[in-house]
């Protein structure tokens, strides 16, 4: 579905920060890109959202490169959920829901009833039916980012694209809004693009994991795979461990202390 | 349902107040043509009938202080046509002319006014706190002074001399944006009020230099006027502002998507840079024939929009048409105020009070700044 081709992005004060980064997502599947602050990571995700241009390299969606899309067409197929939540919140959480079929409305000012529907449809998926009539500003942290989820879910796309969905929100709205990301991703067949710092939620709700550090592509592939303390170390640059809990296929890994370099380990 | 949180499902709830605004200024409109500065007592229902051609029966005219001229009390046939015929001139001439002539202007300000504040993302902006007025009117005042003042193509040269002034200063807002790379920036609105400033300056300048005939033109034209007459013959104002009206509610759609940020904006397909481009340019096109045919009429554009958003919430797709159609209702009230108050004042004082209306400028401050300024401290106590 989305295939990136030897990608390669910098800014003005950071020529050549980024790439070369080449991957293929298909349908169905849930991808996480984690990796160190200021690895870029939300970078590479704007570029997958079309709202970078690759300096050299090729983004392709359905073999059809971003830029020959046109920004309507592209909007119709790929919805990007910023990090930042929207500052203005003077908008009741439903409009904000509905503000998600736009790509899809060439004419009329208004929403038609089948928008409703699928704006209602998206809310009921993200548990945020109840929240409908109430403002945005009176939510709480995870229940505007459900609002927010159902926003991009309402845009109805192909590739869901979603920066950090779950920075400062506690325990339970990280898995609700990981087991929906998961969901739409396995019962829709969609592609998911996720970028998180959370290695064992993405191990366990992701397909495909990309570790990223510095602008370069660590290591690609199966979370069991990737996320592992013998990669993440080196990139994090602490100590890590893992556990097996239960049955569960992954194995949990959480740093053993505070910032201690594995190179310094005796 | 005690929760403050929960309000009535979307715009549905606000048609009602949208329609009811209407319903006003349509009342407002009707009423327009039985006042004005005249003390003379032509109702507005006089009016209706001259204009529509219903007769007025000579019994209703007897002892009516226009129609009965020669005071027999009784009226002729003579008195009746001549009454009819002065209803029509003063009724719709003069008096409605002039308020339709509010309307347009109120109707574009207030849509340029809440346009930028969603555009700039900033309560405070309108072009007119941008400097783009104030651009317009160095433009106009300049064609005043070298006397510039003619008609082409039905656009009256002074509205095209202040639209190049506009121009000029949104060009150089937007250079100085080119290097923020966001029209969002509290710089940007810095730079439009010290560009703004300037011109003002400017404008100080072209008058001092000016001899007493043109400096009492330029002063009265910077008074601000909603006088029909004093337009420039032939000069339309509508081709410059109406298709500002049209352009403006159909992006307020993508208004409503760029004010969930930029890169959202982007994601879901609206080009966000030219959205900027087209409202700043539509904006200052239909800021400067105002600026060119009324003079600077301030606060319309700052302080209706925020009524507005109290009054339908914030969905562009209504606060625009409701700025719109406040902006209409709000100036014609003004501009009654502004005829009668000089002649209400002199009643009361008994004293004659020179000009018999007020600058339409000054009746928007006086009205308009309190308004702004307890809705200020409603904002800074909440």
């Amino acid at each position: 579905m989305l295939q990136l081709d030897d990608v390669r992005f910098g800014f003005a004060s950071r020529p050549n920060f980024l790439g070369p980064v080449s991957l293929t997502v298909a349908a169905g599947e849930c991808w996480a890109i984690v990796g160190p602050n200021g690895a870029g990571k939300s970078t590479l995700l704007r570029l997958m959202a079309g709202l970078h241009k690759p300096d050299s390299g090729r983004v392709l969606l359905d073999g059809a490169s971003l830029s020959s899309l046109g920004i309507r067409n592209r909007a119709k197929r790929i919805a990007f959920m910023p990090q930042a939540a929207p500052q203005d919140h003077d908008y009741l959480a439903r409009d904000v829901v509905l503000t998600g079929r736009f790509p899809h409305r060439s004419f009329g000012l208004f929403e038609s009833l089948d928008d409703f529907e699928i704006a209602e449809r998206a809310m009921s998926l993200t548990g945020t039916v109840d929240l409908a009539d109430r403002l945005v500003a009176t939510l709480s942290g995870g229940e505007a980012q459900r609002v927010h989820l159902a926003a991009a879910l309402a845009q109805e796309p192909m590739l869901l694209l979603v920066d950090e969905p779950t920075a400062s929100l506690d325990l339970r709205h990280q898995i609700s809004i990981f087991s929906i990301l998961k969901e739409t991703a396995r019962r829709d067949g969609r592609a998911v693009i996720v970028v998180t710092h959370d290695v064992n939620l993405a191990a366990n709700y992701c397909t495909n994991v990309l570790l990223l550090n510095e602008g370069g592509v660590v290591s690609c592939g199966a979370p069991r795979e990737v996320l592992s303390p013998g990669v993440l170390e080196p990139v994090y640059g602490v100590k890590l461990a893992e556990a097996r809990v239960g049955d569960a296929e992954h194995r949990w890994v959480f740093p053993v202390s505070d910032c201690v370099a594995v190179r310094d380990d005796s | 349902m005690s929760d403050p949180a929960i309000v009535n499902v979307g715009f549905r709830k606000y048609a009602a107040r949208l329609l009811a605004a209407f319903g006003f200024l349509l009342v407002v409109l009707i009423v327009s043509p039985g006042i004005g500065t005249e003390s003379s007592s032509i109702g507005w229902w006089d009016a209706w009938r001259a204009e529509l051609g219903i007769p007025i029966p000579a019994e209703e005219l007897s002892g009516h202080a226009v129609a009965d001229l020669n005071g027999d009390g009784s009226i002729s046939d003579d008195e009746r046509d001549g009454f009819v015929k002065l209803a029509r001139v003063i009724g719709f001439s003069q008096r409605f002319a002039r308020s339709l002539l509010a309307l347009q202007v109120g109707i574009t300000l207030a849509l340029c006014g809440a346009t930028f504040q969603v555009l700039f993302r900033n309560p405070l902006a309108t072009p007119y706190t941008l400097g783009i007025a104030s651009g317009g009117s160095l433009g106009a005042l300049i064609a005043l002074r070298v006397g510039w003042t003619g008609v082409i193509l039905g656009i009256s040269t002074m509205s095209l001399s202040a639209f190049g002034g506009s121009l000029a200063v949104v060009l150089l807002v937007l250079l100085i944006a080119r290097g923020a790379r966001r029209l969002t920036s509290n710089e940007l609105l810095l730079a439009g009020v010290t560009l703004g400033l300037f011109c003002s300056a400017m404008m100080v300048f072209v008058t001092s230099i000016s001899n007493e005939r043109v400096t009492f033109v330029i002063v009265r034209w910077m008074m601000g006027s909603l006088d029909p007459l004093r337009t420039v013959e032939g000069a339309m104002l509508l081709p410059m502002i109406v298709p500002s009206w049209v352009v403006l509610i159909f992006v307020s759609r993508s208004l409503n998507q760029y004010r969930l940020g930029d890169e959202l904006a982007t994601s879901r397909g609206v080009n966000v840079l030219a959205l900027q481009l087209v409202c700043v340019c539509v904006c200052s096109l239909a800021t400067a024939a105002i600026v060119a045919q009324c003079g600077p009429v301030g606060f319309v554009g700052l302080v209706v929009p925020h009524v507005a958003g109290l009054l339908v919430g914030t969905d562009c797709r209504v606060l625009l048409p409701a700025s719109a159609i406040l902006g209409g209702t709000f100036l014609i009230l003004c501009d009654w105020a502004s005829q009668v108050s000089m002649r209400v004042a002199g009643e009361l004082t008994g004293r004659h009070l020179g000009s018999a209306t007020l600058p339409i400028g000054v009746v928007t401050a006086i009205v308009g700044v309190p308004i702004f300024l307890i809705l200020l401290r409603r904002r800074l106590g909440s």
